[in-house]
């Protein structure tokens, strides 16, 4: 009896030992997608954006002033010029956003379900501006085949919403340099499996105390005519954000 | 008298000797082909009416728009109407309305609700000569009209949803045409009840100037509805319109009904087919009554075949006979159907089915029409006669060759 039972014990703990010096070598499939959002992001981050949205019709450059505590799944941005648009804001709380429009002094509520519409026109969504849902927590990641994207080595992570994720797509492919674990393409899928559209990561710079991507271009498949493209032009990161910027008072200031 | 006189006269001398019989036969093909003529113009009426019904909502008979909007549906699809284009429809005799519009979607926001919906900016004079939106206002509101500027009609089921009533103040905000934010706030000036369900429930209505103004349109349209006459001259103005178009320095699409309402086609192909299969069972209870006693008379008469092919009559002449017998039923059991089926139909074409208590229901289909007419055309009595008459005759043939070959001596003996 006692032999067998240490017997167990011990093939326990072979098994986690197995297990823990495995993923001491390899790295998992959720390290890497944490690791590239917090050296993309950081804890909280402020930053400048050039948002360029090009149609068929026309191309307009805005520019976005953006405020963000990724723990606390809090955003803040206001565009500044042109000065057509100046003024309006966007605020997310949790899983609540409003958008402030100064041409009508209100504050409108954005519900949850057109977290995925387009953005002011733009290839992105709402969601995609405020980050609502977490590529980290809401979805499940597993490792396949590295791939060599634009020159870079990549690890290429495959990501399927969990089943009460409040997700639509079906699929999400990131794919990450092998160096620094830094976001090259993101690829989004329908529940078909079929490619919707795709991010293309590039002109990866030094900003504040790290490298990152600075230049995000999103295009939808099948509208060869436009696309939409963020450049970020200044960021700091991990420093402290007061409390009162996440509010609907400075939403609504003046 | 000569061979073809005595054979007509024979059979028509038989077909009133067994005159229950006749009547029987007769009465079947009658209110057979009073059924199938009636039942085609029901669906041929109802199909139209939901056809008009629908055009006369929200659609027109032809749409004009830049190329790509259909499929995008993006409020950067726009174009502006060429007065080459805008003469036609003012000359042309076919037309009776035309009217352009400004399409977008946007966000509206009242108190604390906000929900996606389809903005229609329309010309308040135009809009009626091509669309009965301005009928369905419910009372204590009013239709757009054209000194109006920031005021809106909205659907019943959206001003439930949000809670708003004639009055109340509504914000939108959307996309400009030049890509800026358009934002805008509107007086609800009346509330709609369309039938439709979709459009009950998101589209909300503003005049086309303020539409031109809110979304920095520039005069440019998103859509030209134009109305015509009748369904069937669509065509034929929607093919000068592409001629026309063609000349225009943009891109442009001509879309008739039948391609702006895919799902009502859809829907009238699906009716239509499981009113074929059931008018195909009619004809084939027609076929067989006429079958059965055309038989039960040929077997009745095997000694009277027996002696006339002992005397010399030829097994052509028997066999002619009996077509000729059935051709006098069938040919009076035509013309009464005919009749009949055109009373019927004219009765229903009058006093229309009114399916109103089931409005709820239809309504699910997305289809708004509650009243079905009936439509009487001369191609469905024709058609319709000459298949049972066609139908009769072929079915006739079995017992007739069956006379034509039979042995006299053994024919003689029988019975």
């Amino acid at each position: 009896m006692k032999i067998q039972t240490i017997f167990k014990l011990m093939s326990i703990v072979f098994a986690i030992l197995i297990f823990s010096t495995s993923s001491l070598f390899a790295i998992t499939a959720k390290e890497i997608i944490e690791k590239s959002e917090q050296v993309v992001q950081g804890d909280t981050q402020i930053s400048l954006n050039n948002i360029t949205i090009k149609t068929r019709r026309w191309t307009r450059t805005m520019k976005m002033k953006s405020h963000m505590d990724r723990k606390g799944k809090k955003s803040f941005a206001e565009i500044y010029e042109p000065k057509k648009d100046a003024g309006n804001r966007f605020l997310l709380l949790d899983k609540r956003m409003w958008h402030y429009v100064p041409k009508l002094q209100q504050t409108v509520k954005i519900s949850p379900s057109m977290m995925l519409q387009s953005w002011m026109g733009s290839d992105f969504t709402n969601d995609d501006i405020v980050k609502e849902s977490s590529i980290v927590n809401d979805y499940t990641h597993k490792l396949l085949e590295d791939e060599t994207i634009d020159g870079f080595e990549c690890h290429k992570v495959e990501l399927v919403p969990k089943p009460d994720a409040a997700v639509v797509w079906g699929k999400i492919m990131y794919f990450a340099r092998r160096d620094d674990l830094l976001p090259v393409r993101k690829e989004y899928y329908n529940e078909h499996n079929v490619l919707k559209k795709y991010m293309i990561f590039s002109n990866f710079r030094e900003m504040h105390d790290r490298t990152i991507p600075t230049l995000y271009k999103m295009q939808t498949v099948g509208k060869k005519d436009r696309h939409t493209l963020m450049e970020i032009s200044a960021a700091k990161f991990d420093v402290s954000i007061p409390d009162n910027v996440f509010t609907l008072q400075n939403l609504k200031r003046k | 008298m000569n061979t073809q006189n005595i054979i007509s006269k024979l059979a028509w001398r038989n077909v009133w000797r067994n005159k229950r019989r006749t009547l029987l036969t007769l009465l079947t093909i009658m209110v057979g082909s009073a059924m199938i003529i009636f039942m085609n113009s029901i669906a041929k009426g109802g199909h139209e009416q939901m056809i008009e019904d629908a055009v006369a909502l929200n659609t027109g008979h032809i749409q004009i728009h830049e190329k790509g909007f259909w499929e995008n549906q993006t409020i950067d699809y726009a174009f502006q109407p060429r007065p080459d284009l805008l003469k036609y429809l003012d000359t042309s005799p076919h037309v009776t309305g035309y009217a352009e519009r400004v399409i977008s979607g946007g966000l509206l926001s009242f108190g604390d609700n906000t929900r996606g919906v389809l903005i229609q900016g329309i010309s308040p004079g135009r809009e009626p000569q091509v669309t009965d939106l301005c009928k369905k206002i419910l009372p204590g509101g009013r239709f757009l009209i054209s000194e109006d500027a920031a005021h809106t009609i909205i659907g019943k089921t959206l001003a439930k949803n949000i809670g708003a009533k004639v009055g109340d103040s509504i914000a939108v905000i959307s996309q400009s045409f030049d890509g800026s934010i358009a934002a805008e706030r509107f007086s609800i000036v009346g509330i709609f009840e369309s039938g439709s369900p979709e459009y009950d429930r998101e589209m909300m209505l503003i005049p086309l100037s303020q539409a031109d103004e809110t979304f920095t349109m520039m005069g440019y349209v998103h859509s030209l509805l134009v109305r015509i006459d009748k369904a069937s001259n669509s065509e034929e103005v929607k093919h000068d319109l592409i001629a026309l178009a063609s000349h225009q320095k943009v891109q442009l699409e001509v879309m008739g009904w039948d391609e702006l309402m895919p799902e009502l086609i859809q829907f009238i192909i699906m009716d239509d087919v499981s009113g074929h299969i059931f008018i195909f069972i009619l004809f084939m209870i027609v076929a067989f009554g006429v079958l059965n006693t055309i038989q039960m008379s040929v077997f009745e008469r095997t000694r009277e075949f027996g002696v006339m092919l002992s005397i010399g009559t030829r097994p052509g002449q028997i066999s002619g006979m009996i077509l000729i017998e059935s051709v006098f039923i069938s040919v009076l059991g035509i013309m009464m159907g005919a009749a009949l089926g055109y009373c019927i139909s004219l009765y229903f074409q009058i006093n229309p089915i009114d399916y109103s208590a089931y409005a709820d229901e239809i309504a699910l289909w997305g289809i708004s029409t509650t009243v079905y007419p009936a439509k009487i055309t001369s191609l469905n009595i024709i058609v319709t006669s000459m298949l049972t008459l066609g139908l009769a005759l072929l079915f006739s043939m079995f017992p007739a060759r069956r006379a034509a070959k039979l042995n006299p001596i053994e024919a003689i003996r029988k019975l």
